[in-house]
């Protein structure tokens, strides 16, 4: 299986933040506490996290909220144990919407820590 | 292309002869005392008037004919831009007889359009491709002429001539700096059909320039990745940009003219740079780094050198620009709890916060005569443009709830603004606006365009 192929069947899951807010909610550490187990599963695997944001903040702020938030998901998944060299963060503001609609359940999926496998 | 420098500015024989030609008072005999009796416009309180009929094309072929339309049009759209003068609108110039030369005009009839000033042109072909383009500024009251120039060049970019010919004129009638050779930088998906990358689409955006007017648009990034922000070196010459080249932000200056980039803030996979903001010399760039895992506003030389820190906040502080003299920095930092504009010293020190307000973001600091900081501000759903004045901390607002108003830009003369705005269609596009919040004009229509750097 190919990286784009094992990427296309999103093993992680995704975590989801609130307007202008950086801070993790329960579901989205729930949620990293299931990618950690399977990166403690699959242990020569590394990942990349993106940092989203929606379209009601401004491109340059949001471009520095993005970079928190993938942060902050990196750090809650080091706490768990995973190795700071398997884990790189990346910010792309509010630059790649994954939902393109002027509304909350667009918005709501944009505001994201999104996962990228980037070696088996 | 280039423009000559003007063979001659109105010489004095030629004055004389004019004078005689139409019958007017002896004209000022030479150049000097010409430029300061001869500014149009002596009515209190009211712009004078102005016209700009085509040019008179000397040369018989469709080309030239052509040009002498594009030019008067041009002008008058370049002197409409700044609203020093009152331009009489072109359609309705169709009753007024051509002008039978240069300086041979129909004074009455633009008299009894309430014509003060009447910019007279001539077009010839000069050769292959070549062309010579002669202008004259009339008073129509005292049938004088009170300025004019000669260019010769290449006919690759006509509006190139109007845009010189307005930025003269505006600078002998008013003594103003003009913008309209200046350029616009911004940001567009236009030519992004998405890469396919790891999971989704992954948007491209590319760096783009455009005359002030919105004319001339070209790519100037062709590298398939999002490219943010550009920001102008003072001399025109450079661009620095944050670029996703390497997968991660980082800061990249593309020297245009020499045909190199640099990268001056040094990233990495894990040290991203972005919002570079050139000092007003040329010598440094702010711009804002996650290094120490903090987001802050360092600053570097453009050489790459002597990289340090500026602010120290375990907030986000981003967002830089320089006042003119380049002694302070204001930057956007959300340690209150929400973005907001704060002010501080290039050596570090003497922090103050500037606005009080739900959400600010993107100051950009007004050239000299203004004192002012333009930046967005949430005033609803999406943003507006205002402008905090430094001297009084007033505030005004420049757009009112159309769209979402976001990342302004000042001219290099300080009286527009350009911004980026998603009012009509709800796709991004260029505007400028005047500084009084008159004068909007849309610059871009094709994809998404945003992110206007204004040249300096």
């Amino acid at each position: 299986m190919s990286l784009e192929e094992l990427n296309s069947t999103s093993p992680l899951d995704p975590v989801f933040f609130e307007l202008d807010q950086s801070e993790l909610l329960p579901d989205g550490r729930a949620a990293l506490q299931r990618n950690a187990d399977w990166m403690r599963q699959w242990t020569s695997t590394r990942i990349s996290i993106e940092g989203h944001c929606d379209e009601r903040g401004t491109n340059e702020y949001n471009l520095a909220l993005g970079e928190r938030r993938a942060a902050a998901v990196r750090d809650y998944l080091l706490g768990l144990g995973i190795a700071a060299n398997r884990v790189a963060t990346v910010s792309r503001g509010e630059e790649s919407p994954f939902c393109t609609d002027s509304h909350e359940g667009c918005w709501s999926r944009n505001r994201r820590g999104h996962f990228i496998i980037t070696a088996k | 292309m280039t423009i000559t420098t003007p063979r001659f500015v109105l010489g004095a024989g030629l004055v004389a002869s004019l004078a005689l030609l139409i019958g007017a008072a002896p004209a000022a005999q030479n150049r000097q005392r010409d430029e300061v009796s001869l500014i149009i416009g002596d009515r209190i309180g009211s712009p004078p008037s102005f016209a700009v009929p085509d040019c008179l094309a000397l040369s018989p072929d469709e080309t030239t004919a052509e040009a002498a339309r594009i030019i008067a049009q041009v002008l008058w759209d370049d002197l409409d831009f700044e609203r020093e003068f009152r331009m009489i609108a072109r359609d309705v110039y169709r009753t007024i007889p051509t002008a039978r030369s240069l300086i041979d005009l129909p004074f009455d009839q633009w008299r009894e359009l309430g014509a003060d000033g009447v910019v007279s042109c001539t077009v010839e072909s000069a050769g292959a491709n070549q062309i010579e383009i002669t202008a004259r500024l009339f008073s129509v009251r005292s049938l004088e002429s009170a300025w004019g120039v000669v260019y010769s060049g290449t006919m690759n970019n006509l509006r190139r001539y109007a845009h010189q010919l307005s930025d003269e004129l505006h600078r002998h009638q008013r003594g103003l700096e003009g913008v309209a050779r200046s350029r616009i930088a911004f940001v567009s998906d236009r030519d992004s059909d998405t890469v396919l990358g790891l999971v989704e689409n992954r948007p491209v955006k590319e760096i783009y320039l455009a005359d002030y007017d919105g004319a001339n648009q070209r790519r100037v990034t062709v590298s398939r990745v999002l490219n943010l922000f550009p920001s102008w070196s003072p001399d025109g010459r450079s661009i620095a940009y944050t670029s996703y080249l390497t997968g991660f932000p980082d800061v990249i200056v593309s020297h245009m003219f020499e045909g190199r980039m640099s990268k001056p803030a040094d990233g990495t996979t894990a040290v991203h740079n972005s919002l570079p903001a050139f000092s007003p010399d040329g010598s440094q760039i702010a711009f804002n780094t996650n290094r120490d895992d903090n987001n802050d506003v360092w600053v570097a030389n453009v050489d790459g050198t002597s990289v340090r820190r500026l602010t120290n906040n375990p907030a986000i502080d981003t967002s830089p620009t320089w006042s003119p003299n380049g002694q302070q920095i204001a930057f956007v930092s959300d340690r209150s709890g929400a973005p907001q504009v704060y002010v501080i010293g290039a050596d570090g020190t003497g922090l103050r916060r500037l606005t009080y307000e739900s959400y600010c973001d993107r100051p950009t600091w007004s050239p000299a005569p203004y004192n002012e900081i333009a930046y967005s501000s949430r005033t609803g759903p999406g943003h507006d443009i205002k402008v905090l004045e430094l001297a009084t901390n007033e505030v005004r607002q420049l757009t009112f709830g159309l769209g979402s108003n976001e990342s302004p830009s000042y001219s290099p003369n300080g009286r527009h603004v350009a911004f980026t705005s998603t009012r009509g269609s709800g796709m991004k596009q260029i505007y400028t606006i005047g500084r009084d919040g008159n004068g909007l004009r849309r610059l871009t229509s094709v994809g998404n365009n945003e992110m206007p750097a204004w040249s300096k």
